[in-house]
């Protein structure tokens, strides 16, 4: 009698966290969401119901559009160049030779120190003047001169800022596809060398089917990564030349604290979120389908 | 018998032939990879032990013509030079060690609060079986993929009236929105691999679950422990986007936001290799982590990742 109506061990277990969450990360997502149907005139101090007011105006507007084409393309080019560097260093890593475990700690580095240290980092190799690579490629004979890394118009200067993210991400992709390969089971290798097949017929047979389920958690991992990514253009590139590396993320940030339109910036960040939590309910779907 | 044996023979040698081009291939490309992952990083060291006068010729000296620690007793020692030589670079470099110090506050309490709260909570949804429980579950997972960005702006305009801007108490609530969910999915993971009969056989014998919890399972989960701690540390201690937004002064500024600070203040380049060196001292934490716990924080992301 009693139990029946006891409150479940497990909610009161669970419930420190669930309010934890609930109050520092849905609770300000909501009010973000009521607040993007709103203007606030921080001169007036003056809210007032505009409706789908935010979201018209960014629609409209050829600047979200352009930032929208930018984050697709800074994504693209990450997830595909990470994703064939991370899967390479896998198969290497999966490899036995001498230094190897000295080899995975190194790998790990790039992806553990912030952010903010890996763009102060590259913004120094990349410089114009005293740039650290162009004055390796110089003594290697292969170029004289200085490199334009960050140029004016076009993709360029994205493209700069999206390989110092694939610096980044390439051990994440690393890690999650060793992990997958060190899962094969060793007999599928042996029997299939005895059944003649080649190296390339292994890896296509039975390493890349093995691997699909890493693949797409690396897919969706690195999506969501690009799409959120705002400490490399703050020390990289703050957006620039003009609108260049202007990604979704950095006109959330200049519409809410440099313009503060901060309920414009709220209605575009609630369009990227809604972004990412597509993603995640595919990565739900095909992961974790049982959680039903 | 002599052409089958001669064939094996020829076999071994190409098998051989093969087994040492892949292990030369493998060197190779091993070197190559190692140095586009770490030579960045290398470069940033040397840095921070050059005079400045090295770093701003071109091609740069790869080794420091006169390795110097100044650029860390710049920062260990702002002001020994007497407190009247204050030029600007002094008075950021001033702002390190109490950023380093704010970093750690905050990234050790919410290291300790997700220690506890996740680990009761993945105890929670791995063991008992309640109302709502996959909800639960799938909420901590949508959660964990919120983009800071989207919470930041509502994060400005509530904290202020909460009185939580520039304060430390406000960037441990910040975090707690990307390191809860990480730390309950972690734990959960990590209880789901124990097996059940472990704690069922001390509640049959006579533990509470309460006593099942601390005294069975606590002891044998120390690695999701770990795991859930290292990575809530790394993240929160990574962290740039909240405190940009919610840190004004040296009263709650962490380490990773006087970086860029340091590195707009001047527009001399002189100061670069004290700014290295501060960014060798902000990835400390990191590496050592990476060089004592490396196996606990690749569990730690597979869990978050891939493990159901």
């Amino acid at each position: 009698m009693r139990n029946g109506k006891r409150i479940p061990k497990g909610l009161v277990l669970s419930l420190p966290a669930i309010l934890t969450v609930f109050s520092v990360s849905t609770f300000p997502l909501l009010f973000s969401f009521v607040m993007s149907f709103y203007d606030m005139n921080v001169v007036a101090r003056r809210t007032t119901f505009v409706g789908l007011g935010n979201y018209v105006t960014i629609f409209s507007d050829p600047e979200f559009l352009r930032s929208f084409g930018l984050t697709a393309y800074y994504a693209a080019f990450t997830l595909g160049a990470a994703l064939m560097l991370g899967l390479g260093y896998a198969l290497l890593l999966n490899e036995r030779f001498l230094g190897r475990r000295i080899v995975m700690t190194l790998t790990i580095v790039p992806w553990s120190i912030p952010m903010v240290v890996t763009g102060a980092m590259w913004r120094w190799i990349l410089h114009p003047e005293y740039g650290a690579l162009d004055g390796l490629l110089n003594q290697l004979g292969l170029i004289s001169g200085h490199i334009n890394y960050f140029p004016v118009g076009g993709l360029g200067c994205l493209t700069t800022v999206a390989t110092v993210q694939v610096w980044r991400d390439t051990p994440l992709a690393c890690i999650l596809f060793l992990a997958a390969l060190q899962a094969v089971p060793k007999e599928l290798f042996d029997a299939s060398e005895v059944d003649g097949a080649n190296t390339f017929q292994r890896f296509r047979l039975i390493t890349l089917p093995w691997l699909r389920p890493a693949f797409l958690v690396v897919v969706i991992l690195l999506t969501v990564n690009a799409f959120i990514q705002y400490d490399l253009i703050y020390m990289l590139t703050q957006g620039g030349p003009g609108f260049d590396t202007t990604i979704m993320s950095w006109q959330i940030y200049t519409v809410s604290f440099r313009k503060f339109q901060y309920t414009v910036g709220m209605a575009f960040a609630w369009i990227l979120a809604a972004i990412t939590f597509v993603l995640s309910y595919v990565y739900v779907r095909s992961l974790y389908g049982k959680l039903e | 018998m002599y052409t089958l044996g001669r064939s094996t023979e020829n076999w071994n040698e190409t098998g051989m032939k093969r087994g040492l081009m892949k292990k030369i291939a493998v060197y190779v490309f091993g070197v190559i990879l190692s140095l586009w992952v770490f030579a960045p990083f290398l470069w940033l060291v040397i840095m921070s032990f050059s005079h400045y006068v090295d770093i701003l010729t071109f091609p740069p000296h790869w080794i420091p013509t006169r390795p110097i620690i100044d650029n860390y007793l710049d920062i260990f020692f702002p002001y020994r030079f007497g407190t009247s030589y204050v030029g600007q670079s002094v008075a950021v470099a001033a702002k390190i060690l109490p950023a380093i110090r704010n970093s750690l506050l905050v990234a050790t309490s919410v290291t300790m609060f997700n220690i506890v709260v996740g680990g009761v909570a993945g105890y929670a949804y791995s063991r008992l079986s309640f109302k709502w429980k996959w909800n639960f579950l799938l909420f901590m997972l949508l959660s964990r993929l919120v983009p800071a960005i989207a919470l930041v702006i509502p994060y400005f305009l509530m904290f202020r009236i909460l009185g939580l801007m520039d304060n430390l108490l406000g960037l441990f609530f910040a975090y707690n929105a990307f390191a809860m969910p990480l730390s309950v999915w972690i734990m959960y993971s990590y209880f789901d691999t124990i097996p059940r009969d472990l704690d069922e056989s001390a509640l049959i014998d006579g533990c509470t679950r309460l006593q099942a919890f601390y005294k069975v399972m606590i002891p044998v989960s120390t690695p999701g422990l770990l795991a859930t701690g290292i990575f809530t540390f790394l993240l929160s201690w990574n962290e740039f986007l909240m405190p940009l937004i919610i840190s004004k002064s040296i009263a709650s500024a962490t380490i990773t936001l006087i970086i860029p600070d340091f590195m707009g203040q001047f527009t001399a380049a002189q100061a670069w290799p004290t700014v290295a060196a501060s960014g060798v001292l902000a990835c400390i934490p990191p590496l050592l982590i990476v060089a004592f716990f490396q196996k606990y924080l690749v569990s730690g992301l597979l869990a978050g990742a891939v493990k159901g």
